[in-house]
């Protein structure tokens, strides 16, 4: 009978290796590839190496924004505080959560920080991290075998968790060195270490148990270390473990403050940004491996791989063209063991360098242009005036200078509250106003004389669209003149010139700049001419440089008003939306919506404004058509309305890319009317108003036009000057503008004009003609 | 009164064919598993030869003596096991807390491996002497008395993981002895009752945090999930077919520990995938056959017994040991019989595997001196016959 009791176990055994069989054909088959990725994901480490940033180039290649190596200080954090390895033994001899320990030990530090501070001896003792049961000793003891510096211990109070003062007061002690010797301040130091252990933290904590991290920290944000930092850092190695001088690639801008609103500049992502890249899965985390990327495959690495700490271009060209300069990581995918070490190279790709980006910009011109601005600014401006100066070949289109002032500088964001600075200084230097659209004062005159005599729009192009119970206007002659008597008026207001010009024709008008010339005009071909002729050079919408932030301008048409206050409308009911959706939104965000408020109440006020008035009124007709009222435009349009009289109808478009195929704009002009522009507009510096000896333009073989836009109230002018050079072979078009001064056009922006056009001589190896 | 007499039974070439392969399968997976991270092959292959053949002497020798010899002794055996649990007690070295095992000399010796087959031994004569009384409460308690002691011995180095092997061991003996199943069942309620007592009072932290761990591994314990985790992980990443001989990523990368000894299996699995660990759960299954068919053939119930003790201290070593690979079970100390590498736990394996094949060399013979007078001895349950002339004539 006891044999059927055997067979009863030898049964309970085999039927025990069977459910293991069942368990075991779960996880190698069912589970397989799940377990295998784990295991792959444990062995297997991406390295990713950033390529060489490519530079943007000006003309002649010269260096505006370049990749230079430079020393970079970072912290390796587990050399530098072993303290960190404490947080898991704690959280577990006392059985808390990690966060708690973490705190715990942060404690201990502080408590240990200030006796030191008492009594300096105090770090040759030894530290109790925390106190736990005396039957846990066997398990305290058991993990903290493990980790180096940390003990059990049993003494005459309890067991308790120990470790050297010195080892907990290390981190402490290098970085108050670290912060003499960089000359960085001591609580940055500590808040960035700080900060990073944090973010690793939680990232342990939804991870798998890491056997080993090295974490970096850069010492000083986005910057290099000076050669003596790195000198002296590097002799005192030993007494700094954790400090490291690595050799990276930095971004620079070899000159200053040229071109600063165009190039742009770096920084790191926002914790915004941040979190909506690792939630896209396309980031490697801080350890280097890729989120849930497969190590094996053999596609090659997507083109967003990137390290978290990174930085990408922020503003402007940077950022605008930041995949093109960025070029493509460079990856290793390496097997290594438990320690870390490396036992295989499993794949490799060599990083792509970024493409460079050439522009056409020449540095001399830049460089001559902002100076020159500066001094004018300084000289006729108000506090917060600003200017621009632009510069380009009518035949090819290239952009030799796009000039902005004020200014700033890049190499000096590292100083702390520069770049709040720039956000709360009233001269305003962050705005790129070489984009910028303002109210182009008379040189919209020039523009105006063709509409006049052409009011069909450009010569050769499509028949103008008539609206309902619009007739056709009449060309004026281009001899056509008429009187100036200083004064005019309608509706109870007066419409005013500069001076009484008596019988006055085209070109004295341009030389004189005489207002009431295009006022009897305006009231003879009304707005729908100008708004052909500007729409069809290309006014109303941006040039297209490839900037973000460059304007569109505003081109007046004859229900102009009509169309702004639709366009207002719109914009208003967006932001009454969106202002909706910030508050239904699941969780209500305060600043947000404090910001879509100002917007709406912002855009409401205009709303109210054009909606007050949205009839075109004569006075509207006739402030439009000497460019001022609501017309605006940018210096590269302006510039672009001198090309199209220095080109003679022929004109190419700006650009600032280099290797952009020119585009063309042919207009077919009336010689007559071109005759009469070219030759007011030479008169304006021999004899009109640019002509004074102290602005200097006068015996130059220049032609433009001068113009003052005037603002409401008694705020300052906008004072222009453009035209083309030489006058007799034209090659250039420029524009010079300054915002807010009390001078006028010609006085204000003709020095500025003759320092550009020196410069764009010399640059070409000739002389000022 | 009984009178034995012996004579050469079947040599249990099966087991012991079995135990070769099993030796063999053992240096051909510590090839693998004894691959250090840096490349370097670590000892174990060449000292777990030195075991084997220790065991394998020791295999020998119990195989060639006579069994009931050997049980004749089991009082002063368990005795001496006493002494030697006691001896730990007194001058063991306490590592971690645990008083496990005392020098003498430069040897260690750990007494709660042998103390197991000194219990079967002293079981399996115990209840053969009993006799009948085994199906009586008296019985059952005398039992539970013996085996109860070094229970409670080790259980307090505290060797918990050990001590609770004992329960298995003797419940598959009783069972085999014939045990009312009635009794055995309100053993059973009772011991059930008791577990929330026992789980308050009598354990310790870190035992059950192991049992805590092992229900939920995402507590995310450093030690206990960490392990098997790693194990599960080897495990899976074998698949069908296994990713070769010393190509695995968590044993030769280093990170499943304790892989020459307690995950083995798990070695086995990632190297040999599917395929390998089934084989070997299915050479552990012909293990379990063999002892089982010695434990019937044999004719005496003190026999049967020791096979009995032994084959369950073999299912249970296995199980535990491929269920905490597989991550079925929590971590313990068990290591694979004969595949895992270890000293100790080898020869006691030997040992138990000794004690079988002695009891299958051996064919014992009961004859009364009723038939004194025919002279010829018979067998218990007649079949007339004896294959062997006798060696010994009984005093």
């Amino acid at each position: 009978m006891s044999r059927r009791r055997i067979d009863l176990v030898t049964g309970a055994g085999l039927l025990l290796l069977t459910g293991l069989t069942a368990r075991l054909y779960g996880l190698t088959v069912q589970r397989h590839e799940e377990l295998r990725l784990r295991a792959e994901r444990r062995s297997r480490k991406i390295e990713v190496f950033e390529p060489r940033r490519g530079p943007i180039l000006a003309r002649g290649g010269r260096p505006l924004a370049i990749d230079l190596p430079a020393r970079v200080v970072t912290l390796d954090l587990p050399d530098l505080d072993p303290a960190l390895s404490f947080v898991s033994p704690v959280a577990y001899t006392l059985r808390i959560p990690r966060v708690k320990a973490l705190r715990l030990l942060r404690e201990s530090r502080e408590q240990l920080r200030l006796e030191i501070a008492r009594d300096p001896e105090s770090e040759e003792g030894r530290v109790v991290l925390c106190r736990y049961p005396k039957e846990e000793f066997g398990r305290a003891k058991r993990i903290s075998r493990r980790i180096p510096h940390l003990r059990a211990e049993l003494d005459a109070d309890g067991a308790a968790l120990v470790c050297q003062a010195s080892v907990l007061a290390r981190r402490d002690r290098v970085l108050a060195r670290l912060s003499q010797l960089a000359e960085v301040p001591v609580a940055e130091l500590r808040s960035r270490v700080e900060a990073r252990v944090d973010e690793v933290h939680a990232l342990e904590e939804r991870d798998e148990r890491l056997l080993a991290w090295r974490e970096t920290v850069a010492v000083a944000e986005g910057d290099h270390a000076d050669f003596d930092v790195a000198a002296r850092l590097s002799e005192r190695a030993f007494e700094l473990p954790g400090v490291q001088i690595e050799s990276r690639h930095v971004r620079r801008y070899p000159f200053g403050e040229v071109a600063v609103h165009l190039l742009g500049f770096m920084g790191k992502p926002s914790p915004k940004e941040r979190r909506r890249d690792l939630a896209a899965n396309r980031i490697l985390d801080a350890y280097g491996d890729p989120l849930d990327l497969l190590a094996g495959s053999t596609e090659p690495l997507p083109n967003d791989l990137r390290l978290l700490r990174e930085q990408y271009g922020r503003a402007a060209l940077e950022r605008h063209y930041d995949k093109r300069l960025r070029g493509h990581p460079g990856a290793k995918v390496v097997v290594r063991d438990v320690r870390g070490n490396v036992r295989r190279v499993v794949r490799e790709e060599a990083p792509q360098v970024g493409e460079d980006l050439e522009l056409t910009l020449d540095v001399d011109v830049q460089r001559a242009a902002e100076a020159a601005l500066d001094e004018a600014l300084q000289r006729h401006g108000t506090p917060s005036a600003g200017g621009a100066a632009v510069l380009f070949d009518i035949r090819s289109g290239e952009v030799l200078s796009l000039a902005s002032a004020p200014r700033y500088e890049v190499r000096r964001f590292k100083e702390p509250g520069y770049f709040a600075g720039i956000r709360d200084d009233p001269r305003r230097p962050q705005l790129h106003r070489a984009t910028m659209a303002y109210p182009p004062g008379s040189t919209w005159k020039i523009l105006s004389c063709f509409a006049m005599t052409s009011p069909d729009g450009l010569p050769g192009g499509p028949a103008p669209v008539l609206a309902e119970g619009e007739e056709p206007v009449e060309a004026l002659p281009p001899g056509w003149t008429t009187v100036c008597q200083q004064r005019m008026h309608r509706n109870q207001r007066s419409f005013t010139c500069e001076g009484f010009h008596g019988r006055i024709g085209m070109q004295r008008a341009i030389e004189r700049s005489c207002n009431i010339f295009f006022f009897r005009a305006a009231d003879k071909i009304g707005l729908a001419p100008i708004q052909r002729w500007g729409q069809g050079i290309g006014m109303g919408k941006p040039i297209g440089l490839g900037i973000p932030s460059e304007q569109a301008g505003l081109v007046p048409g004859p229900n102009y008003k009509e169309a702004l206050y639709l366009r207002q409308g719109r914009s208003l009911q967006a932001w009454v939306e969106r202002l909706h959706d910030i508050q239904q939104a699941p969780v209500f965000d305060p600043a947000a919506f404090g910001a879509a408020r100002a917007r709406l109440s912002r855009a409401a006020f205009w709303y109210r404004n054009y909606g007050r008035d949205r009839v075109v009124r004569t006075g509207d007709v006739r402030n439009s058509i000497i460019g001022q009222g609501d017309v605006l435009a940018t210096p590269l349009q302006v510039a672009a309305i001198a090309a199209l009289v220095g080109g003679e109808g022929r004109f190419a478009r700006p650009r600032i890319l280099q290797n952009e195929p020119p585009s063309l704009t042919e207009v077919s002009l009336d010689p007559d009317v071109l005759h009469n522009v070219k030759e007011g507009m030479r008169r304006v510096v021999k004899r009109g108003t640019a002509s004074k000896r102290s602005i200097g333009l006068r015996s130059l073989d220049v032609a433009g036009k001068t113009g003052t836009a005037e603002r409401a109230g008694d705020n300052p002018n906008v004072a222009w000057f453009m035209g083309y050079y030489p006058a007799s072979n034209p090659e250039v078009a420029f524009a010079v503008v300054v915002d807010r001064t009390r001078g006028h056009g010609g006085d204000v922006c003709g020095p500025v004009t003759r320092a550009l056009l020196e410069a764009y001589e010399k640059s070409r190896g000739g002389e000022l003609r | 009164m009984s009178h034995l007499r012996r004579a050469m039974g079947r040599y249990p070439t099966s087991l012991l064919g079995i135990c070769l392969t099993l030796i063999g399968v053992s240096l051909l997976v510590l090839g693998s598993a004894s691959l250090a991270p840096d490349g370097h092959l670590m000892g174990y292959m060449k000292r777990q030869v030195i075991w084997a053949s220790a065991g394998l002497g020791v295999f020998f020798v119990l195989s060639l003596l006579p069994y009931d010899r050997i049980t004749r002794k089991a009082l002063p055996i368990y005795v001496l096991g006493l002494f030697a649990l006691a001896m730990v007690f007194v001058i063991g070295t306490k590592v971690n807390g645990a008083r496990r095992w005392f020098s003498l000399g430069s040897i260690r010796v750990q007494p709660s491996e042998f103390m197991k087959y000194a219990l079967i031994l002293t079981l399996a004569h115990a209840i053969a002497l009993q006799g009948p009384r085994i199906k009586t409460w008296r019985g059952l308690a005398t039992i539970g008395a013996i085996a109860g002691v070094p229970f409670l011995m080790i259980a307090s180095q505290p060797d918990l993981g050990t001590s609770l092997t004992f329960v298995p061991i003797t419940l598959a003996m009783v069972i085999v002895a014939g045990a009312r199943w009635r009794h055995l069942m309100t053993l059973a309620g009772v011991g059930l009752a008791m577990l929330p007592v026992v789980w308050t009072f009598l354990l310790r932290g870190y035992q059950k945090d192991r049992i805590l761990s092992f229900l939920s591994p995402k507590a995310n314990e450093l030690e206990g999930a960490y392990q098997t985790t790693q194990s599960v992980i080897a495990i899976g990443n074998g698949g069908l077919a296994g990713q070769g001989y010393r190509q695995g990523t968590q044993g030769p990368l280093g990170f499943l520990p304790e892989r020459h000894t307690d995950f083995i299996y798990a070695v086995v699995c990632e190297d040999f995938g599917f395929i390998g660990g089934v084989l070997l759960l299915g050479l552990y299954g012909f293990l379990f056959c063999a002892l089982a068919k010695i434990a019937r053939n044999c004719r005496d119930m003190e026999g049967r017994l020791l096979v009995t003790g032994v084959l369950s201290v073999v299912i249970m070593q296995v199980s535990v040991n491929v269920g905490m690979a597989l991550g079925v079970a929590p971590v313990t100390g068990l290591t694979l019989p004969l595949v895992s590498y270890g000293g100790s736990s080898l020869v006691a394996v030997m040992i138990g595997f000794g004690l079988a094949a002695s009891v299958a060399s051996t064919r014992v013979m009961i004859w009364t001196p009723a038939d004194a007078g025919g002279e010829t001895p018979k067998t218990r349950k007649g079949s007339g016959r004896l294959p062997f002339p006798l060696l010994q004539k009984a005093a």
